[in-house]
Order: C-alpha cells, then structure tokens, then sequence
C-alpha cells in the first residue's frame, strides 16, 4: 500500500488525491462525473478543469489505489469508470487523520490573528 | 460526436503516447467529453451552450498532458520519442537520405577495395554479422508496415527498440574492436605503450607493423561508422512511419466513435 506523505510541499498533490478518492469512496464513477460532484460539494469552490483530472486519476490508478474499468454501452460507445482499491480505502483513512491533524495545526497558527 | 471532433484532432496531436495507451486515454477523454455535454443537455442548456461550457472545461492545458506522458513513458522512451519528432520536416528528412547515400556510397566503395579490407580486423565479421540480424530485424519491420500493411497497434512498435538496440551493440563492438588491436599492438612493441591513445609508432622497424595496424583499425571504424549510420537511419524511418500510422490509427477510431 502506498505510503501517506503529507507534507506542505506536496499539499496540492496530496489535496486533490484525497478529494478524488473520498468522491470514489461509496460508488464508482466516470471522470467526469468525480469532476461535477467535486464542484456540486464544495458549492463550486474547488473547480476542476477535466484535463488536470486525467494525470491524477491515471497516477492513483498506477499505484493501485484505484482501478480504472471499461463499460461498454454499445459496440461503438464505451466508458471508462474508476473505482477505489481496499487499499485505497486504507490510504484515504488514514489520510483523513493526517489531514484533520494538518488543518488543526494550521488553524492554531491562524488563530494568532484573533488574539 | 462530430462537434468536438476538432478538440479531439487538436489533444490527439499533442498527446505524445505510444499505442495502444495513446488510444486508450483518447477513448477514454472522448467518451467523457461526450457525457458531460449529455449532462449539459439534460440540465436544460441550449445545445451551444452546452458545446461552450464542454469544450471550457476541456481546455487540457500543455502542463496537464505533459504530466500524462510522463506518467506512462520512461526517460529513456521520452528522450528517444524527441530525438525522431525533431527530425520530421521535409527538408531534414531529405538531408538524411542525402547523408544516407553518401555514407553507403563511401561504404560500399570501400569494400570493393578489396586489399584494404583483405587485412581488416577480425572484430570487422561480428560486426557484419550485428549488421545483418539489424538489417534483417529492419527490412520485417518495412515488409510489416509496407507491404503487408499488417497496422495492428499492438504490434506496430515491437521490434524498433531491437533495431535501436542492435546498432548500439555494432557500435559498442567495432569501438571495442579498434581499442583491442590497438592494446595489442602497443603489447606487440609496435605502438608505444606510454602513448597508447595516440597511437605513436615506437621505433622505424615496427613501420610496417605499424601500417598493418592502421589499415585493421581504419577499416574497422569505417566498417562499424557505416553500418552503424545505415541502421539508425533505418530505425529513424521506420519509428516516424510507426508514428505516422499510429497517428491515422487514432484519427479513424476517434471519426467512427
């Protein structure tokens, strides 16, 4: 399983790993689709431009955190869909205490602002 | 689909991938592309404004692809991929094969002067002989893509890498070959050990030791730079016909998805 590593300078990489799978989590989806949810739940806040999708979705899917599968909805049309790993499910839990632990940490410092 | 046949045209071009991956991530791009104006559609948007809003969040910048490529080809495929696509304008294809009948010409003049290779090295025949599995491997690979026009993507690249490899193998040997005779005349006395890179006749007894020698190794590196410059040219021209094919090969697919 891949090692979590969080760390400020891959914040970006790890931010948008972790909204992909937790988007995968329940259900299996198109790439599109994880796009449109990401932007529905977050109220449009995190806007994804489909083509920066495809790197991310094709890196998770090399390490095994998620498997990418073909449906065939006619000869002619065929989809590809994503679905999380177990192991994806494992990296994106403990991610989950990684992250709560970082934007803890983060929010002690901003606090300062209020003091 | 037709509509967004020029946005597929215009990523296919810059997606530098090879087949079958290349068509893969191209299905897999047009099949989303397609659904997203679909969804557009059912949200009650007007088809052009669907259109709009799918090809705005198609946008896939250079960055984005590029980070794609990186992800499926090695270094070493990603430094060999632009060696052949910085070569693809006429004129330069031209110069090569200008440069290719020089090379042969010089070679095969050579060869018919019989008593300057009648005394060649004996790392000449394993040469010959790598040259040979290499034109061998090449002219299966032209009877592929030419005559038999057997363009199944799968299959497309297999043995180009070999072609590469081989010549790499011809160069290591004759290269290997001209460094040994020349250890073993500088052990024979006849070059000077202390100048051994240089080549420096020790003594006028060893002259024509000496001219021996120069006549193995000069035939040998003539030997080696011949058929070694034939085969890349020959992996050159075939990996830009891979391509080309690959090209087409994804154009038809994307036309009748």
């Amino acid at each position: 399983m891949k090692k979590s590593d969080l760390s400020v300078s891959t914040l970006t990489k790890n931010f948008n790993e972790a909204l992909i799978l937790s988007i995968l989590f329940h259900e299996p989806k198109h790439g599109y689709q994880i796009a449109l949810e990401l932007e529905e739940k977050s109220d449009n806040l995190f806007k994804f431009n489909h083509g920066t999708l495809y790197p991310i979705l094709h890196k998770l899917e090399k390490e095994g955190l998620i498997k990418g599968d073909w449906e065939a909805e006619s000869p002619k049309r065929k989809r590809k869909f994503y679905a999380i790993s177990s192991s994806g499910k494992k990296y994106i839990q403990n991610q989950y205490t990684e992250w709560k632990n970082l934007t803890e940490h983060f929010f002690n410092i901003l606090g300062e602002v209020k003091k | 689909m037709k509509r967004f046949l020029p946005l597929l045209r215009e990523i296919n071009s810059r997606l530098n991938l090879p087949q079958p991956l290349k068509s893969r991530v191209m299905l897999e791009i047009s099949g989303d592309i397609e659904e997203l104006f679909e969804y557009y559609l059912t949200k009650g948007y007007s088809e052009t404004d669907a259109e709009k809003n799918t090809l705005d969040k198609f946008a896939i910048s250079d960055e984005s692809l590029a980070e794609l490529v990186n992800l499926h080809t090695s270094y070493y495929k990603r430094w060999l991929n632009k060696l052949s696509e910085n070569t693809r304008t006429t004129w330069e294809k031209a110069l090569l094969i200008i440069v290719m009948f020089i090379v042969l010409f010089t070679f095969v003049n050579s060869v018919y002067a019989a008593p300057f290779f009648q005394n060649t090295s004996l790392f000449t025949y394993p040469v010959l002989a790598l040259f040979f599995i290499t034109l061998g491997t090449g002219l299966a690979k032209f009877y592929q893509f030419y005559i038999v026009k057997e363009h199944n993507t799968r299959q497309i690249r297999a043995g180009l890498d070999l072609v590469l490899y081989l010549t790499l193998l011809t160069l290591f040997t004759g290269s290997f070959g001209y460094f040994a005779e020349q250890y073993l005349s500088s052990s024979a006395g006849i070059l000077s050990g202390e100048y051994f890179f240089l080549g420096l006749i020790t003594n006028s007894e060893s002259l024509s030791q000496s001219v021996d020698w120069m006549i193995r190794s000069t035939s040998l590196m003539m030997t080696t730079l011949g058929v070694t410059s034939t085969t890349l040219l020959i992996w050159f021209f075939l990996t830009n016909k891979a391509g080309s094919i690959e090209e087409a090969e994804v154009s038809v697919l994307l036309e009748n998805h």
